[in-house]
């Protein structure tokens, strides 16, 4: 627990303690460094000062360094298995079998679009986040015709909204471990409540981005019919059972997906002509050709990837049984010159990898694997690319390289991300940019920022969890302190982590490594940021009126 | 001159090996390791706006 007592609360350290998070905004989103070259610089920023305005001695800035690349390989178990699982479909041919299958029962880009980038995406962060929706969907995507960046754009926002239940609720349990709450049902309740909000405005958004007013007309009675089922059933379960409430309701929409596209709205195509700012000009990658899988295998190892989450996580006793191997590495005790300390712990922050979404998507990638090969699917494909594209060897490089290749840069920034995060908190720069807030803002004012210090927390860790563990205690201190109710401010603290995960670098870079446009975070930024603070505004007002 | 990718893999690689000098160091009580941790995260740290500035980083990793 931190000691916050002897921080000091004032503008010259307030932005102090801003320059680390600002110069790495600025490096990614206006001069478009890339991720691992802006990552180290935002790192070093954050060390330095640790050092030079709050007193943290080296040995503090190397415990908090180390942890930050602790908390990396955690999300680095994602980002590795990931990319394998998406270089195995690739090279198999299942993206183009995907396209052409799910062009069967809908033609209509909106439909596609929000069924995979909003429907799909919450539907993996129903049972698998850590970043899965966006190194999943992110490809799918793009080979549905929808340009990179929009690509990666559209499952960050339209899996916002499902981190804080997701994943098993594993957001709302570590906020349980946290902080003492009065009314759990009711902070739940509230919670679900706000989460409507990036709901919905994120799939509008993805609408607009589709095809401008005519796509989001178009997509009016689809997105509020699947909201309803996202929103309302979120909202229904979390009364009953908060940690099955996102799963239950994510599923549910996805299987709603098939009697939607056989309603002629969202099985025609959409008129010509208009705007089509996240949709390729020339559409989906033409192929005349039969695919060279069907459908079912093609959709195979996402399937695979459903039923081991499931077989794990959904079972208690075999999900104990596995959680029973952990790994984690002591640290010592450190503290700053103005009394911030950071216990001893050992270990710190184990993890099981048995039970850790890294672990499905390895089976995942391992038994479609298997399956392709045992069908002669990498050389089919293979041959099928030679013949189109008259390349004499267009996979020279292996599997194991092609993810190498993509996955080292990625893995480079999310380390540097995790260490500026865990530096700035282990000096207490993240205590005083919240304090700060709260220092100078009445209470009415609080309560409308009270999700950007979840949003900021977000991301700093790119964790609706971590930004919880980070700012629950001080955000129930804070409302205690100010006569506001703690259910709705730990509501708007967890939905800001919610949302803050559209801007999170370590997500965002996720994508476009699976995207295949490296260096382009500044421009995925360029059109997510916007949007989360829209709906932070949005959810600001809306907690005004819980509290 | 290593490639971009050789030269990011090194960095992880130090960023990994930091991470166990400073656990051993911290939980020991043992300075000089980490010390030598902490160096090896900067140095680690260094090589990414070094290809950046360098030039380096515009070829293919």
């Amino acid at each position: 627990m931190l000691d916050t007592a002897n921080l000091p609360i004032d503008l010259g350290h307030w932005l102090a303690a801003l320059v680390p998070i600002i110069t790495l905004l600025v490096l990614l989103a206006v001069l478009r460094w890339k991720a691992p070259e802006a990552g180290p610089i935002g790192m070093f920023a954050a060390g330095a000062t640790a050092l030079i305005f709050f007193r943290a001695p080296l040995e503090t800035v190397a415990v908090g360094g180390a942890k930050g690349i602790w908390d990396a390989l955690f999300i680095l178990f994602v980002v590795w298995p990931a990319l394998l699982l998406y270089r195995v479909t690739q090279r198999a041919g299942a993206f183009d079998a995907l396209r052409q299958g799910i062009s069967q029962f809908s033609r209509n880009q909106v439909f596609i679009v929000l069924a995979f980038g909003w429907v799909f995406a919450s539907f993996l962060q129903g049972i698998a986040g850590f970043g899965t929706p966006i190194a999943v969907v992110a490809p799918l995507l793009v080979a549905l015709g929808v340009r990179p960046v929009y690509a990666v754009a559209i499952p960050l926002i339209g899996h916002a909204w499902a981190n804080m239940f997701g994943t098993l609720a594993v957001g709302w349990l570590a906020t349980l471990q946290v902080v003492d709450l009065e009314d759990p049902t009711a902070t739940a309740l509230q919670t679900a409540a706000l989460l409507w909000i990036p709901n919905l405005a994120g799939a509008f958004t993805i609408a607009w981005m589709i095809g401008r007013g005519p796509a989001m007309r178009l997509a009016v009675p689809f997105i509020l019919i699947i909201s309803l089922i996202h929103g309302g059933g979120q909202l229904l379960i979390t009364l009953w059972n908060p940690v099955l409430s996102t799963f239950l309701a994510s599923t549910a929409a996805l299987l709603a997906l098939y009697p939607l596209s056989r309603w002629k709205r969202y099985a025609e195509p959409m008129e010509d002509g208009g705007e089509r700012p996240a949709m390729a000009e020339d559409g989906a990658t033409t192929d005349e050709d039969e695919p060279v899988m069907g459908l079912p295998l093609a959709l195979a190892p996402y399937v695979v990837l459903t039923v081991a989450s499931l077989l794990v996580l959904a079972i208690p006793p075999v999900e104990d049984a596995l959680g029973e191997l952990e790994v984690g590495l002591p640290f010592g005790a450190v503290e700053t010159g103005y009394g911030v300390e950071n216990g001893a712990e050992a270990p710190y922050s184990p993890f099981s990898p048995l039970t850790h979404p890294g672990a499905f998507l390895l089976v995942a990638s391992g038994v479609s694997y298997a399956v392709f090969r045992s069908k002669g699917m990498f050389e089919r494909h293979a041959a099928r690319t030679v013949a189109q594209e008259g390349e004499d060897d267009p996979a020279e490089e292996s599997i194991a390289s092609s993810v190498a290749s993509d996955a080292v840069p990625s893995s480079v920034a999310v380390v540097s991300f995790l260490v500026l995060a865990q530096v700035m908190s282990h000096s207490g720069q993240t205590e005083v940019l919240a304090l700060g807030i709260e220092e100078v803002a009445p209470a009415f004012l609080f309560a409308i920022l009270a999700n950007v210090i979840g949003v900021v927390g977000a991301f700093m860790t790119s964790s609706n969890t971590a930004s919880n563990v980070l700012f629950s205690e001080l955000q129930q201190t804070v409302a205690e302190a100010e006569g506001l109710s703690e259910s709705a401010v730990i509501a708007a603290q967890s939905t800001g982590g919610a949302i803050g995960n559209a801007i999170a670098p370590a997500n965002v870079v996720l994508g476009t490594t699976t995207a295949g446009i490296v260096g382009e975070e500044g421009t995925v930024l360029r059109k997510t940021l916007p949007w989360t603070l829209g709906v932070s505004a949005l959810v600001g007002l809306a907690t005004l009126a819980l509290i | 001159m290593p490639s971009t990718l050789a030269s990011l893999a090194i960095t992880l690689g130090l960023f990994v090996l930091a991470l166990g000098l400073i656990s051993a160091g911290t939980d020991q009580g043992v300075d000089a390791l980490w010390a030598a941790g902490l160096g090896l995260l900067v140095l680690g740290g260094l090589i990414g706006p070094a290809l950046r500035l360098t030039g380096s980083g515009e070829e293919d990793s």
